[in-house]
Formats: structure tokens, sequence, C-alpha cells
């Protein structure tokens, strides 16, 4: 299993460089863990990445988990809608 | 903005309703009807009911609602537009335009009573069936294990609130949002969109991920995903379209209504959901009804389609028409009209002075006219909003007649100026009546003849040789040209012993007081509208004709001029003055031999014409034109068409011309002369009247004199 820590701001620059670093992750292991503790700032690009790692995962046959999600993630997630299409581990409160 | 300014842009948006509401179901009627021709009703419709809620228009608002609530019906395909229903739309439909016009104050609220109780027993009979899927228990495949139904799935308010959007409450809007590539560029942040609606109670309902790339094609400068929100109906239109007011070509939004359709789609969301550990059998009586009356299919069936690719319309793109005052074109169109003047009078001024400006001169000519050209454009409608009327009037006559009757219309998008729009839904109307009630056969009389029981009647415009050409053909009996000769003789519009061509025969149906009806009805029989139609096209400068053949139909042909700004003119010499004679009018131009011209006493001419005499009218005598003036021998005839007096001579000194003249209002600019029609300005600054042919025919003249002093 492979953790991959998401940045404070996940924004355009960001979420470029973690595309290809959350892809290789996928490709060498089957299980990614994307840690969304520290996420203070997040917007359309930063729930693509999200999605499009989800997508990839499914593809390939791996599971990409995002835990741990901070409070500004998982509104972001549950107002757009995200949530329903990533594996997301939180507490049961925040669910 | 005032009050009485919106409630006018909402006038002329409920006529745009109703066109696109009427062709939707004509199309519909033709069979060519599909899903979206379905919504565009419904959304002309809708619209109508939102305004006329807004500015207190309430029986509209109530019929609309009806009318609103079997088209949702027919959108949502819980029925299907057979050709009953279709017929009970149509008359809705009709009822619907009767309601406008009221509003508009042109004409008293009409008795929707028959109307609305049959679009209100559409309505229930739906209902009813749908009590049916409860008690029949057909549709229903249960062979799923019963387990236990979920605790949070609360089929009562889903099915209150399927109920009741048709009924008492206001449908919820459902906002498209897809962001673009742009709205990501600059630091741009469109969730921020999304927060803005969520702030007003929208919710997202759905997430469409399907562009989602591999993230080894993933690009942080694209824009894929897109939702769906609904917002509560209690927010403002307004408020939701403020969000997006900015974003430009970035965000491309659609706001709708949402409609039960939408409510099934996330109740068979739930049901399905539900199904993975509720199967139907085992839920409560009340959700397995409501589960029925949402599917009205079995159970079993598949989950709808994914929602459609985005057919997002973008929010204020740039908009593709802006509506602008009728005055300000008219002087718009008035001013250009003064420059060609001072363009023509430039080219003559400098000529005489012998200025060789023939690469500027042609130029600026050349730029004039291209100006002028498009300023006319912008008076120019399509004829649509004349031939939009029509099926109606085809609904309402088969009505009366009993005879069935198709109606194909082509070139409705033709153009033409506005004001002979606005003249030529008469004759327009006549014409057609003529066609259904005249032209046509009975079913009956059609099947003996071996044709189709359904009559056609053809409208169709079309631009040719710079004037429009208006036709209305029916394949029915033809005109019966030996009841018509014996008709003209029995009123004594023709000698007994006359003998005339077919085409003049024909032509007889437009005499005044002629009509061959057997009785009098009130759908064309009184013997008045075929002359009116005569009077109405030559008044706009136009021409009618017949083509007639028996057993096989009749076509009318109306030769329209596209504007009534510009006419194409004959500049004649009489006496002192310049005049001008409309082209329209003028049949030839003829330089007799002494021999033609018979005097029949002192001043009073005939001229032989082929052997055909025709009265002289002295146009220097009859407009009290003074100046030295040539003798009849030595004078110019010009043969008019005459409404009143049929082919008359005019008698002038010279032709100088022949060109295309701007017309200026003497009535608005002074006041009404019997015998002119307008003035124009020549190229050399002189003003030349324009001769009111009609009226000099019928002997209707003041004198030009004072005028042309005045002027």
């Amino acid at each position: 299993m492979t953790t991959i820590i998401l940045p404070a701001i996940l924004d355009r620059e960001a979420a470029q460089s973690l595309a290809s670093e959350i892809s290789d992750a996928i490709t060498q292991r089957s299980h990614v863990e994307l840690d969304g503790n520290r996420i203070a700032k997040i917007g359309q690009v930063g729930i693509q990445l999200l999605v499009s790692a989800a997508v990839t995962a499914a593809h390939r046959g791996a599971v990409v988990k995002v835990k741990n999600p901070s409070q500004i993630l998982l509104t972001a997630l549950k107002m757009t809608k995200a949530v329903d299409h990533i594996d997301l581990e939180a507490s049961d409160d925040d669910k | 903005m005032t009050n009485d300014e919106i409630q006018n842009i909402f006038l002329l948006e409920c006529d745009e309703g109703l066109s696109v509401a009427e062709t939707g179901l004509m199309a519909m009627q033709s069979g060519e009807g599909d899903t979206e021709t379905t919504n565009s009703i419904f959304r002309a419709v809708h619209s109508i009911k939102g305004g006329a809620g807004a500015f207190g228009f309430t029986e509209l608002q109530a019929f609309t609602h009806k009318f609103e609530t079997v088209l949702q019906q027919v959108r949502d395909g819980d029925r299907a537009a057979d050709d009953k229903l279709l017929a009970i739309m149509m008359r809705a439909f009709d009822t619907l335009a009767d309601h406008v016009t009221a509003v508009k104050g042109e004409a008293p609220t009409p008795n929707d009573k028959v109307i609305s109780d049959e679009l209100e027993a559409v309505a229930n009979i739906l209902e009813a069936s749908d009590e049916g899927v409860e008690s029949g228990g057909g549709k229903v495949t249960t062979s799923i294990e019963p387990t236990s139904p979920r605790d949070d799935f609360d089929f009562d308010s889903l099915l209150a609130e399927l109920d009741s959007p048709g009924e008492t409450a206001l449908p919820d809007w459902k906002v498209f949002v897809q962001p673009t590539a742009k709205a990501l560029a600059n630091g741009g942040e469109p969730l921020l969109l999304l927060r803005e609606l969520v702030a007003l109670g929208g919710k997202v309902i759905e997430l469409y991920i399907s562009a989602t790339p591999d993230l080894d094609q993933f690009d942080a400068t694209d824009a894929i995903l897109a939702w769906t929100l609904q917002v509560p109906a209690s927010t403002d239109r307004a408020a939701i379209e403020e969000i997006f007011d900015f974003s430009g070509d970035a965000c491309t939004v659609r706001i709708e209504t949402m409609l039960t359709t939408d409510i099934k789609e996330q109740l068979l969301k739930t049901v399905a959901e539900t199904s993975a550990v509720a199967p139907v059998s085992a839920l409560p009586p009340v959700a397995i009804k409501a589960a029925q009356k949402a599917l009205r299919t079995p159970v079993v069936a598949e989950l709808p389609p994914p929602p459609p690719p985005f057919q997002s319309t973008p929010v204020a793109p740039g908009s593709q028409t802006i509506r602008v005052e009728l005055d300000k074109l008219d002087r718009l169109v008035d001013s250009v009209g003064e420059l060609v003047i001072t363009q023509s009078m430039l080219a003559q001024r400098l000529a005489g002075a012998g200025v060789v400006t023939e690469d500027e001169m042609s130029q600026f000519e050349y730029l004039t006219r291209e100006l002028q050209d498009c300023a006319m454009a912008l008076r120019a409608q399509p004829i649509r909003s004349v031939f939009s009327r029509v099926p109606r009037i085809v609904r309402e006559l088969e009505a009366q007649t009993g005879k069935r009757v198709k109606l194909d219309v082509f070139g409705e998008a033709t153009e033409l100026d506005k004001t002979v729009i606005e003249r030529i839904g008469e004759p327009l109307t006549h014409l057609i009546r003529n066609a259904i009630d005249h032209g046509l056969e009975t079913t009956e009389e059609r099947i003996a003849a071996g044709k189709p029981p359904e009559g056609v009647v053809r409208l169709s415009a079309e631009h040719r040789g710079g004037r429009i050409l208006i036709t209305v053909s029916d394949d029915g009996r033809g005109i019966n040209r030996e009841r018509v000769l014996a008709k003209a003789i029995e009123r004594g519009i023709v000698a007994a012993d006359t003998r005339i061509s077919n085409e003049e025969i024909d032509n007889l149906v437009f005499a005044a007081g002629f009509s061959t009806a057997q009785e009098v009805s009130s759908i064309s029989g009184r013997g008045v509208g075929m002359d009116v139609v005569k009077q109405n096209i030559h008044a706009l400068g136009g021409r009618v004709s017949i083509n007639s053949r028996p057993g096989e139909g009749a076509t009318f042909s109306l030769t329209l001029p596209l504007t009534l700004a510009i006419a194409d003119g004959m500049i004649v010499r009489v006496g002192s003055e310049t005049l001008i004679l409309p082209l329209t009018h003028i049949v030839e131009s003829l330089k007799p031999e002494r021999s033609d011209i018979v005097q029949m006493s002192p001043g009073c001419y005939m001229l032989n014409v082929r052997g055909n005499f025709l009265p002289v009218m002295q146009v220097a005598k009859a407009l009290n034109i003074k100046g030295e003036r040539m003798g009849a021998a030595d004078s110019v005839m010009i043969v008019v068409e005459t409404e009143a007096m049929g082919q008359t001579v005019l008698m002038v000194d010279t032709i100088c011309d022949q060109r295309q003249v701007v017309i200026k209002s003497i009535e608005t600019n002074y006041k009404s002369v019997p015998g002119v029609a307008g003035a124009t300005i020549l190229g050399d600054g002189r003003i030349a009247l324009i001769v009111d042919v009609e009226a000099l025919s019928k002997g209707d003249v003041g004198s030009v004199v004072a005028l042309s002093e005045a002027a």
C-alpha cells in the first residue's frame, strides 16, 4: 500500500504534478491511499484529480482511497456529489 | 425600465411563444414532432404562464396551467399525443391565443370553459389510469425475495412531490452547470458558482464524470465535470441567472423547471437502491403504489438511460437579437433616404460642374445603396407572423364546412417590410377562406371525383425579381367560369353579349359585390372579400392574378413590393411640373398616331389601343397644373391599370426617366392632398410629387400647384 499526502492547497499546479505521482503509484501498487487531512483549499481541478484517480484505479483493477479528509475536502466532495464516485474513508461522524 | 415596458416585452414574448407552440403542434400533427418538439411547446406555454402570473393575468395563468398540465403528461411520455388529443391541444392553443389577445386589450376574455373542461378531463383520465395500475397490479413483477424496506425511504413524500407540481406547488428549478476550460483560466474557480447556488438552497443531484480521463491523460487546465442542481422553486430565477451574469462563455448553463420526469428519475434511483435490499413486494402498500405510479412500467425495467449529453445554452453568449423601437428604425430609414437623395444631388451637381469623380462617386453610390439595403433589411420581418395565423383559420373553416383540409406552407422565412406584413393579413385571410369555402369540394364530392378526401391548400412566399410573390392555391374544383359569367351578367357587371376571355372571366371574382356562393355564409359568401383583396393589394402597390384549372384547382398570386419606403417610378413632365407615376400601375406607354386619338367633346378624348377605346385623362387638367402644355397629338399616353376604372390613359407631356425613388409622406410633413400619394426629391434637388393614380382615375384630386409652391 502506498500513501500519498495531499497538499494543503490542491490547485492546478499541484493537481498536475500529483496526477502522474498517483498514476505511478496505482501502477506499482494495487492499493493507494490519499491522505486529505491537510487540505485547506480545493477547487474543481482538485475534485477532478480525485475523480480521475478513482476512475483510473477502477480501470486498472486497483483501489484508491481518500482517507482522513479535512472538513474542507469533505464539504467540497459532498457539495459536488463527487463523494458518490470516490472511495472515501472518513469517520462515521463525517459521513 | 417601467412596468409597462416590461409588460410589453412579455406580450411580445407571448407572441413568440405562441408561434413556437403552434409550429410545434403542427409538426406533431404532421407526424414530424419529436421529444424536443414537445419540449419546445411545453416551454413556450410555461413561459406564458410564468409571465401571466407575474403580471396578474389570472385567467391567462389559470388556462395555461391546465394546458401545461396536459403538455407535461405528453412530454413525460405518460400520454400519447394521438389525433384526439392533438385536436384538443390545437383548440387549447387557439384559446390560449385568444387569452393573449385579451390581455393585450384587443378582445374580451374568451370563454374557455369547454376546452378547460376537456383539458381537465384529459388530465383526470391519466390520474384514473394511475389508480388502475395499483388495483390491476399486472405491470409489477415481484420475483424478488421479500426483505425489509429501508427505513429512510419515504414514498409518501415522494408521492406528494409527484402529484403536487401540476396541481398546487410550483416545481423546483433544475440548473445544469458545465464549466469550460475558460472557467479555470486566470485562477477562476467554478466551484464558487456551485457554492452560490447551494447558498440559494440548491443541492447537486447529479455529477457528470463521463468525460473524466485516465490519470495519464489528466490535464489540469481542462474542465471535465458538469452538474445538475435542484434549486427551490421559491428562488427567483433572476437570482439564479445573476450568479452566471459574468460567466460569459466560460460556463454553459441551462435553467429549467423540475418536472415529473426528474422526480421520477430520482424515485427510480431510490427504488433501484432500495431493491438491492428491499424488493418491491416487501414494501408497504403505499410504497408499492407510489412506485407503480411513478414508474408506470414494470419495476424490473431498466433504469432510464443516463441524461443526454449536455445541450447547454451559454449564459449570455452575446445575444443574437435585440429589440429596437420601430420609431428608431423609421428614423434610420428616413435618414438613409435623405442620404440617397443627397448623394444623387451631389453626383448631378458635380457632373454639371464638369468635376471628374468617377471612382469616388461610384464608390459613394455603392456604399449609399448598401446602407439603404441594410436599413430596409432592419425593417424586414419574416412573413411567418402572417402565415402563422392561417392554420387556425383553416381549423375553424374545417369545423364550419365539414371539409378536410391539409395546409402546406412554404417560404415562411421570406422577409418583407413590416408595414407590408401588417397590411397583408386581411387579404390573405380572404384568399384562404375563399380557397376552402369556394375552391375545395366537399369530402363526398372529392371522393366522387376520384380525388383524395382531404383537400390541399398551399400557401407560399418567395422573393422574385425584387418583389415578393405570395401564392394561395388549392386542389379543388377551380373557378366555375360558366357560373361566374352567368352571375356577372345577372348582376350587370358585364353585358350579356360580351365576349370575354377565360382570364377575364376569372378576374370577375374581384368585381365589387360579386359572389357565387349559393348562400351568404359567415365564411366567404358576403361578396366583398375578393373585392377587398384586390383593393388592399393595389393599395400596397401590388398586383393579384389568378390561374384556374377546371377540376384541378386555382392559384391566386399576389405580387407585392418589398418595402413601401422606396418605389419604382416613371418621371414625367406635365406643364411646369415633374411628376412620378408608380410603375406598378403602368401597363405601357404610347406615342399614338393622331388617328388613334378620338375627341369625344372639347377636351375629352378616347385613345384607340389596338382596338380598345380607353378614356384619356389629361393629368395637367386634372391636377390643375399650369405652364405650357403639349396638345393631345404631341403628348405621351401612358396606359395605367386602376381598380376603380380599369385601364385608363394618362396624358403627359414627356417621359424623363425611370428610377427608384425614396417616398416622402406629404401627409406627415404637410397634409393629405387628394391625387398625390407622396413626394420625392430628385437628383437636382427639385421636389417631384408622386401621383395617386387610383385617385386620379376616379377624379378624386386636388390642385398640386399650391402644394408645389408651398414646397
